[in-house]
Parts: C-alpha cells; sequence; structure tokens
C-alpha cells in the first residue's frame, strides 16, 4: 500500500500548535516550545512501545547520545548548529543499533532490563569522564553556537526555539504517520502481533528491529540534540532511570494511536506537572495522583481508539 | 598480604549486601515474576518498613516490633494497591505501569511529609564489632545478612514447596484454566501481594539499622530489585537468591580492582553480557509492555 | 483504505487533535490564571513590591538543603519587610519546586521569568540545577543567585547575568582549611569524595594545594550517586596515611557508620566536610566515631561556635537552637554551614538595589543594577552578613570569607580554628565583567 496525503492527517497538530503561536502569552509558548522538543522523544519512543511492541528501559541513553553528540561535537569540533545536529542524531542511531542488537537478542523482561543496563552504563560512564562530558554538573554550549543563536540576527531567541521545536516536530509526526502507514509499518506491526509466525515467513525479525530501533534512534537523538542545541546545556541528569521512564508514561497517557499519543501524552503529563509546580507544596504528589487518574482513564479510552478505526496495542 | 585482608572483607561484605538483595528482590519475583505484575511501588513498600521502623524508634519501642509490625503494615498497604487500583483494570501492564508509578509518586512524598527531608536512622539492638585477621566487621550487619539469606530461603521453600507456588503462577498463566479448576484467582493473587509486600517491609525493617532512611531509599531500591529478578530468571525464586549475591560479590570484588565508578560499569557490563550470553527471555515467548 | 475512510479518518484525527489543542488552551487559560492569583494585593497603594524568584530544592535529592533554604528565605524576606523593605517597597518571594532537577531548574527559571515576572532569581544549591538554570537565565536577562558553592560562577562557566556573593565556593573554603590540614594532621592524604562535580571541585582544590604546600594525596576515591553501602570502596583506602579527608552526600550515615567499622580505634586523622553530615544530628546512632575527629565549617553549628550578636540574632531569626536544630523539633538538624548563604544574598540585593536606584526589570536599570554590584568589594559583617565579613571580586561574581574548622568534643563540634580571609584566595583568569550585558 502506498502511503497517502490522508496519512499525514496527524499534521494537524503543529498546524494547530502554528495556530496558536501568535495567541500564546510568553510563558505558555516558552513551555510549549519545550514539549514540543520533549515529544518527537516520545514518538521515537513510541516508535518501539507501539509499533514493534517492545518496551524499552533505556531511551534515555538515545536521548543522550543526541545531547552529548550534539553538544561534544560543538564544543571540540566546531560551532556548527546544523552539522552538531547531524552529528547528535548520528551518534543516537549508532547506540540505537546497539539497543536495537538487544532487541534482536532478548525479549521480554529481560530485554527491559538489558536496556536499562546498558543505559545506566552509559550514565556512570558520562560520571565517570567528567573531563570530557561535565559529569552531573554538565557542560554549557555558548550561546552563539547554539541553533537559537544562528537564528538570533533573524528573529528573538524564544521565536526562533518555538519554530525550530515545531518544524522538528511536524517532520517527526509525518514521518511516523507514513512510516505506520507503509508497508514497513505493516510488518513492525505484525512483528509485533506475533513475531513468530512473521519469522516462519522467511522475514528478517531483527533487521526489522534494528530498524525500529534506529527510526527511534534518529527521532530520540534528534529530541536530545535539540535539546542542547536550543537550551545550551548537556548534562548526566538527562541520562538517569526516570528519563527513560518518562517516555513510558508519555506513550502510556497518549494511548496506542501511534500518531498523535505521543504528542498528546507528553503534553498531558507535562502540563499536569507544570500546573502543579504552582502550588506552594506537595506538587509531585499531585502529578502522582494525577498518573494514578490517568492509569484509569486509559481504560476508558476504549471508544476513542474505535472511533478512529484503530485497534489496541494489545490483545485481551 | 594486605590485599588478602581486603579480599575476606570484600567476601563478607559482598555476601551480606547480596542477601540484603535478594530479600528485598525476593517480593518482587512473585509479584512481578509469578505473577507478571509490574508493581513499581515495591521499592518504596520498602522504604515504608524501614520508615516504620523509626516510627516505632521514635515511640521508644523496642526493634522487634518493627520486625513485627512493618511487614504487617506493608502488606496492608500491598494489598490495598491491589485491591483499590489495580484489580479494577484487571492487572493490564499499561495501566498497572501508570498506576504503580504514580503511588510511587504518592508513597514518596508522603514519607517525605513523615519523615522531613533528612536521612534519619535507627540504632543496632545489639552492636558487636567483629574482629578477623586483619579486618573487623559489624556483627550487626552480618546477623542481618544471615537474617535476611535464611528468610529468603525459607520463602523459598514455602513458595515451591506447597500448593501456594503453583497457584500463584497458575493465577496469571491461565486465569481462565485457573478458575475452571475452582480456583479463585483473585484471592491468590491477593496473597501474592500480601506476601510480596510483607516481604519488602520486612526487609526495609530488618535492614534499617544499617542503612540510612530516607524518602527517597525506594527507588533504588526498586530498580535493584528489578534487576536482581531479571538475573535469576524471571519467577525463579531460587534464582533471584543466586543473583542477588552474585552480583553483591561482583560489587564487592570490582571495587578491590577499580576506581568505584568503573567498578560499578564493570559490574552493569558484566550483567549486561550475562543476559545477552544466555539469551534469556527468548524461550518465553511473546511478553508486552 | 478506500477513500471515504481516509476522509472521516482525517476529519477524526482533527476532532480528537482539536480537542487536544483544547484541552491544551484551556491549560495554558488556568495556568495563567492561577499565577495571576498568586500574587498577592500590592500592599500600600502605589508601593509595587518588588519580586524575587526562588528556585529551590523542595523535592529530590537536595531536599535537606532546600527546607531549611526556603526556612530562609523566608526568615529574611519577612525581617526585611517589618524593617521598611527594599528601597521602601515590600518585598514578595516567589518559591518554585525544582526537584533538584536541571531540566526542571532550566523550566523553573522560564515560569519564574516569564510567568512570575519577578525582578531577581534567588538560585539553587546543586551545581547541575545551577549549570543548567545559567544560560537561561543570561538569556532571559535576570540576575541569578547561585548559594551552591559550586565553581561555575567563579570560573566563568556561566555568564554576566549569574553571581554567588552569598556564599564562598569550595575551592575558597579548601584553599582555606588545607594548610591548616596538612601542617596539623599530616602530609600523606586520601580522599573520598562523590563522583560529581562538588566532589571533583574538591578533588582539584585539595590537589592543587597539597601541590603549593609539598603534601601528596596518595588516593582519590570516588563514589557513584545512588550508593547505599560503602565498606568495598574502603578496601582502596591506603593504611599509612595521615589524614583521611571525606566529604560525602546521599546515604552519609551509612557511609560513617561502615567507616567507623572499617577503619576501628586505629584511625588516621579525619577531616571532613560537613556536608558529609549535614542536617543530620551528631547523637544520630553510629555517628559517635566521629568524636576527636574534625570538620570544617561554613558556619558553625553549635552556637558558641561563633557567638556574636548579629549571629545570635540570626539563629533567632531562623528558628534554630543554641545545638543547631529547629526550635519546634530537635532531632530536625539545620544546614547550618550552607543556609546562611540565602540570607546573606538576599542583602546583598537589597544593599545593590537600594545603591543602584534599580526600580523595575528594564534595560537600563538593569544596566545600574548589575555595574553597581561589580563594583561591590566588601561586604562589612553585621546584622545582614552575620557569618563574618567577605571580600567579592566583581570579576570572578564570587565572595571570598572566613571558614571555621571545628572537633567534635563530648558530641558536639567546638570551634577550634577561624580562617583569614587571605587564606581563601586563588587567581583565576575569569573576568565576567568583559562580557556584553545585553
Amino acid at each position: 500500500m502506498r502511503p497517502r496525503l490522508s496519512n499525514l492527517a496527524p499534521l494537524v497538530i503543529p498546524l494547530l500548535l502554528a495556530a496558536a503561536y501568535p495567541l500564546l502569552p510568553e510563558y505558555p509558548k516558552a513551555l510549549a516550545a519545550r514539549i514540543m522538543t520533549l515529544s518527537i522523544y516520545s514518538y521515537g519512543y513510541a516508535v518501539c512501545f507501539h509499533m514493534i511492541g517492545v518496551m524499552s528501559l533505556g531511551h534515555a541513553a538515545l536521548f543522550a547520545a543526541g545531547m552529548y553528540g550534539a553538544g561534544l561535537y560543538t564544543i571540540h569540533v566546531s560551532p556548527d548548529p546544523l552539522m552538531a545536529l547531524a552529528a547528535g542524531i548520528a551518534s543516537a542511531v549508532s547506540l540505537s543499533l546497539l539497543l536495537g542488537g538487544l532487541a534482536a537478542r532478548v525479549r521480554g523482561p529481560y530485554l527491559m532490563i538489558a536496556t536499562l543496563l546498558a543505559s545506566q552504563t552509559i550514565y556512570l560512564a558520562a560520571l565517570h569522564f567528567n573531563e570530557v562530558t561535565g559529569g552531573e554538573q554538565g557542560l554549557v554550549l555558548e550561546r552563539e553556537a547554539t541553533l537559537v543563536g544562528v537564528f538570533r540576527p533573524l528573529m528573538a531567541e524564544a521565536d526562533a526555539r518555538y519554530f525550530i521545536s515545531l518544524l522538528t516536530l511536524s517532520a517527526a509526526v509525518a514521518g511516523v504517520s507514513l512510516l505506520s502507514a507503509s508497508r514497513l509499518g505493516k510488518l513492525f506491526l505484525a512483528l509485533r502481533d506475533d513475531e513468530e509466525k512473521l519469522e516462519s515467513l522467511g522475514y528478517n525479525t531483527s533487521l526489522l528491529k534494528l530498524t525500529a530501533f534506529s527510526v527511534s534512534g534518529v527521532l530520540s537523538g534528534a529530541s536530545g540534540a535539540l535539546q542542547a542545541l536550543l537550551y545550551s546545556y548537556v548534562g548526566a541528569g538527562y541520562v538517569g532511570i526516570f528519563n527513560s521512564v518518562e517516555p513510558v508514561l508519555w506513550t502510556l497517557v497518549g494511548g496506542p494511536y501511534v500518531q498523535v499519543g505521543p504528542f498528546l501524552g507528553c503534553l498531558l503529563v507535562n502540563v499536569l506537572g507544570d500546573l502543579a509546580r504552582g502550588l506552594p507544596r506537595g506538587h509531585v504528589l499531585v502529578v502522582g495522583v494525577g498518573l494514578v487518574a490517568f492509569s484509569f482513564a486509559t481504560g476508558r479510552l476504549g471508544w476513542v481508539y474505535r472511533l478512529l478505526g484503530v485497534s489496541r496495542g494489545r490483545e485481551e | 598480604m594486605t590485599s588478602l585482608e581486603n579480599l575476606g572483607l570484600a567476601l563478607l561484605d559482598g555476601l551480606v549486601t547480596g542477601s540484603v538483595m535478594a530479600l528485598v528482590a525476593l517480593g518482587l519475583t512473585i509479584v512481578f515474576g509469578i505473577m507478571n505484575i509490574a508493581n513499581l511501588t515495591h521499592g518504596e513498600l520498602y522504604m515504608l518498613g524501614a520508615m516504620t521502623s523509626w516510627l516505632l524508634f521514635q515511640a521508644a519501642l523496642p526493634f522487634a516490633s518493627a520486625l513485627l509490625l512493618a511487614p504487617l503494615l506493608t502488606a496492608a498497604v500491598a494489598v490495598a494497591i491491589n485491591v483499590l487500583i489495580l484489580q479494577r483494570f484487571g492487572h493490564e501492564p499499561g495501566q498497572t505501569i501508570l498506576a504503580t508509578f504514580g503511588l510511587l509518586l504518592i508513597l514518596q512524598q508522603t514519607a517525605l511529609g513523615i519523615l522531613g527531608p533528612a536521612p534519619r536512622s535507627v540504632p543496632a539492638p545489639l552492636n558487636p564489632i567483629l574482629e578477623f585477621s586483619g579486618f573487623s566487621y559489624s556483627g550487626f550487619n552480618l546477623l542481618a545478612g544471615l537474617a535476611c539469606l535464611l528468610l529468603a530461603l525459607l520463602v523459598w521453600v514455602l513458595v515451591e514447596r506447597s500448593r501456594l507456588g503453583l497457584l500463584l503462577r497458575a493465577a496469571q498463566e491461565n486465569r481462565l484454566m485457573a478458575e475452571s479448576l475452582a480456583i479463585d484467582t483473585g484471592r491468590v493473587i491477593l496473597i501474592g501481594f500480601a506476601l510480596s509486600g510483607g516481604l519488602a517491609g520486612l526487609a526495609g525493617a530488618l535492614t534499617s539499622p544499617i542503612r540510612q532512611i530516607h524518602f527517597l531509599m525506594g527507588l533504588d531500591a526498586l530498580v535493584v530489585s528489578f534487576v536482581v529478578v531479571v538475573l535469576g530468571g524471571v519467577g525463579r525464586i531460587g534464582g533471584t537468591i543466586a543473583a542477588g549475591l552474585a552480583l553483591g560479590l561482583l560489587e564487592s570484588l570490582t571495587a578491590l580492582l577499580l576506581a568505584p565508578t568503573l567498578a560499578r560499569v564493570l559490574t552493569l557490563a558484566l550483567a549486561l553480557s550475562y543476559i545477552i550470553a544466555r539469551r534469556l527471555g527468548v524461550a518465553r515467548g511473546v511478553w508486552r509492555y | 483504505m478506500n477513500r471515504r475512510y481516509a476522509l472521516s479518518s482525517l476529519l477524526k484525527t482533527g476532532i480528537v487533535a482539536g480537542a487536544a489543542a483544547g484541552l491544551g488552551g484551556v491549560a495554558g487559560y488556568f495556568s495563567s490564571r492561577l499565577v495571576a492569583e498568586r500574587s498577592p494585593p500590592v500592599k500600600e497603594a502605589g508601593v509595587k513590591p518588588i519580586r524575587i524568584g526562588f528556585q529551590v530544592h523542595r523535592t529530590g535529592i537536595g531536599a535537606p538543603y532546600g527546607f531549611w533554604y526556603e526556612r530562609v528565605a523566608n526568615a529574611a524576606v519577612s525581617y526585611i519587610n517589618r524593617t521598611g523593605g527594599i528601597a521602601g517597597r515590600p518585598v514578595e518571594l516567589i518559591a518554585e519546586d525544582d526537584e533538584t532537577s536541571p531540566a526542571k531548574g532550566a523550566q523553573v527559571v522560564e515560569r519564574l521569568v516569564l510567568a512570575h515576572n519577578v525582578d531577581f532569581i534567588l538560585g539553587a544549591l546543586f551545581s547541575d540545577v545551577v549549570l543548567a538554570s545559567g544560560p537561561r537565565a543570561g538569556e532571559l536577562k535576570r540576575p541569578y543567585f547561585a548559594v551552591s558553592e559550586g565553581t561555575h560562577v567563579p570560573f566563568g562557566l556561566l555568564n554576566r547575568w549569574c553571581f554567588q556573593p552569598g556564599i564562598t565556593d569550595v575551592p575558597g573554603q579548601v584553599t582555606a582549611v588545607a594548610k591548616w590540614i596538612f601542617e596539623n594532621l599530616g602530609r600523606r592524604v586520601a580522599m573520598i569524595f562523590p563522583d560529581y562535580a562538588f566532589g571533583h571541585d574538591h578533588r582539584d582544590a585539595l590537589t592543587r594545594a597539597a601541590e603549593r604546600y609539598g603534601a601528596r594525596i596518595v588516593e582519590k576515591i570516588p563514589i557513584p550517586p545512588g550508593e547505599t553501602s560503602f565498606t568495598k570502596y574502603f578496601t582502596r583506602i591506603p593504611r599509612d596515611i595521615d589524614v583521611l579527608y571525606h566529604v560525602m552526600v546521599g546515604d552519609v550515615l551509612t557511609f560513617v557508620r561502615e567507616l567507623g567499622v572499617f577503619l576501628g580505634r586505629d584511625r588516621p586523622e579525619l577531616f571532613g566536610f560537613i556536608d558529609s553530615i549535614e542536617a543530620v544530628p551528631l547523637s544520630a546512632p553510629g555517628l559517635e566515631y566521629l568524636e576527636g575527629t574534625y570538620f570544617w565549617e561554613g558556619f558553625p553549628r553549635y552556637a558558641d561556635g561563633y557567638d556574636t550578636p548579629y549571629s545570635r540574632f540570626y539563629r533567632e531569626s531562623v528558628g534554630v537552637d543554641e545545638n543547631g536544630a529547629d526550635k519546634s523539633d530537635p532531632s530536625r538538624v539545620s544546614a547550618y554551614s550552607h543556609m546562611f548563604g540565602v540570607w546573606e544574598t538576599l542583602f546583598v540585593i537589597k544593599e545593590v538595589v537600594e545603591q543602584s536606584g534599580y526600580s523595575e526589570p528594564r534595560r537600563e536599570d538593569y544596566e545600574l543594577f548589575v555595574n553597581s554590584l561589580e563594583e561591590m568589594d566588601w561586604f562589612n559583617e553585621g546584622l545582614w552578613h552575620p557569618q563574618g565579613d567577605k571580600l567579592f571580586n566583581g570579576r570572578l561574581h564570587q565572595s571570598f570569607g572566613h571558614q571555621f574548622i571545628s572537633t567534635v568534643r563530648n558530641g558536639r563540634l567546638v570551634v577550634i580554628h577561624r580562617t583569614k580571609i587571605e587564606d581563601s584566595l586563588y587567581e583565576h583568569a575569569n573576568d565576567y565583567t568583559k562580557q556584553p550585558l545585553f
């Protein structure tokens, strides 16, 4: 089946975000830019989680590879943000092949822990080689060397940040939508639903997993590289376990509709967190209560997915 | 010479740390390994056990009361979590992860409210310093480690040699079949949660004099437990115990050779290569989420 | 997939996406409402408050410090408001939790500036939070005051908008006490420190000092974060050292207890930074081992350690008793060696606002403010600076001050030495004043 124009329907999201731009006050605008950058990571995670049904607990390593790749390229090679972005994505993709290789070899909870161990190893290595990575304190990039720095003669940094995130998010949404409608996307779903059958039909499932992981690596790495190149900071604080768990929460909250779910989930969880932050006490508690509420809500969203003609990711 | 003494100490300390890890992870083996329910609050239950020990110490009650009351409390909390929340959506994996992560945050913040932000501690009920040739070791640490190991072995025997283990497995692996055999799977899951929660709380109380008591202590315990459960082979209680001990020893021994952070890196890398080399999980078939 | 289906799918997607955007919009609306409601009415007609944003470690690993930082900030603001405010204007403190996370810290800076439009930001302690926040503050053009001890400010890792006038930095502290350690305790030193920036600052500063004074650091043991048992790392401590220098954060109680069992009675001299037991009572089980060992203190925990009218007033104002604990709960010990930095920073802001004539967040006012602050070179000891005088280096944006060395005697910390400001000075080429402000 050839991808159709209608497969790009989810691009409504970025269009709405673009339309909302002149209406948003300053802070929501900054928050939206942050959420857009993060939701690219969320899409990257969903490619593994929803499309091939693999749960990784090591995606923070891919995000971090993008972040460190871009940051270290800027500091040590040349302050060229586009090349740095490419370097970030390239390093994330190479790492994703490693994680994909793990996925080809082990499954289920073993894979969860294998990816967790892999990303913890990278976290500790980032701490140990602190003379290069800046350790947990991290490194600051020169403003002029960042992506927003390049656009500074043309527009304010806040605007540049918004539009660069929006542009990248649009590309991610379009890419994921086209992928899920493509033949490869169907193979991914088949892999998720019955790996043994697909294998017996003569498909190389390991290769399929590697492909999915590298797509995931491109997106997660792009998100990480944008964190470095839009917010001028690189640090091991982005490689912890919590950073691997966050996209799990986002994609679960967003539901299995892979074209819009990752963005919706990321938006909901982050807006909840941001609203709660204004409270004088206990804002993390509120986030916890919110997640429990979401867990009930996602179970009741079946009708939405039926309406959309998508089957849920799991069999009963 | 010195290195030989250090080797003795490293072996002893590794076994003690490993026994503690094994007991902490044991409850997770039951709920996650055997029943296939990813309960992310497990580490918080461990923390609750330690916190209870501190509260009882504040109330001038003896340490033994903590060993009794902490597991009761955490078992009750685990059962409540199951009945009030997880059971409502039939332990659906995705919803379970969301809900238990939310609960993890709730329990952690509740502990922050009760304990305050600073670390707390309780004294060991007895603490002789044991002198070995060339090094000394805390008698209570050794005792707590031994107790953890014995308890873990006891649970192993209890679950594997009784009908309980069979029921626990049946309740999750083939619910329909189990129910057609007139097994009340809801009750079996309940027992699994109570046992798992109780073990976590007991481990928390038992180790409260040798660890600091802090609202964030649950998260590390959770991660270590997951690693131990998986390394031991999901669902195998004996494997969990062996993996705990092996990981404890490995951490101790690598620390003799390398700079501490590199030693941790090496430990993790070895654990990872073990998983890869054994190709664990392939035989278990499809397991998603 | 037929055409009709494709169309309806387009429509449905649109509905869902629209609903999402709508939800986001509502959320955004409430978030700005919440912001609007939070600012209390102006206390006196026509007098606009000075708004100071405060990034607090309420949760996460920094929480023990965050709790006390917030207590001190509230106490200082209440005192300032009782005594005429800043330049006659009341001060409003807007505190938000950064979860001790660099990502959340940067977001809090954005919230404070863009949603609350604060005049100044009182910053965090943990250096990763400071380093992630500094660039945001620089871009948003708001003065950011770290109370961190980190080297990020003085060593030029940040920008012209970042300052650390209220607390001394680790190199300054270590430089000041190292000479005393080498002369009084011995010259063969092993050190244990956390394997992150705070620990690396100690490692680097002590190594430099050892080179200068002809001492030897024979072993450096960095401990990875999140560690809950330490005995395995103690096997790396050489037996023939004079001094074990320790500075730990994290599972500090287990650290000290296991160290005690490992070293036993036949121990080397122990010199620790109080951070190893900050906010922890010395009466905690296992800490009796510290009897007779030495500590750096930023500001003595026990009232008799540095008894001046100013320090007494400060202790009273922040609600801390003679033993350094919360007046309402003696088991809750304060972060006494660090939290004074919050107090002193707020008074630096007051002094500079009043001297420069700053009135609102705009370019010309900030030019006046930053230039005045950079021209400062001294803060006198007094109610505003109860810890002691400080020399301020406007090029480095960093203060230098006195340090205390205490020993544990009968389960209390007893001050035995107070260093001179000159002892803590070091050279650094950084010069923030050369950076353009706008």
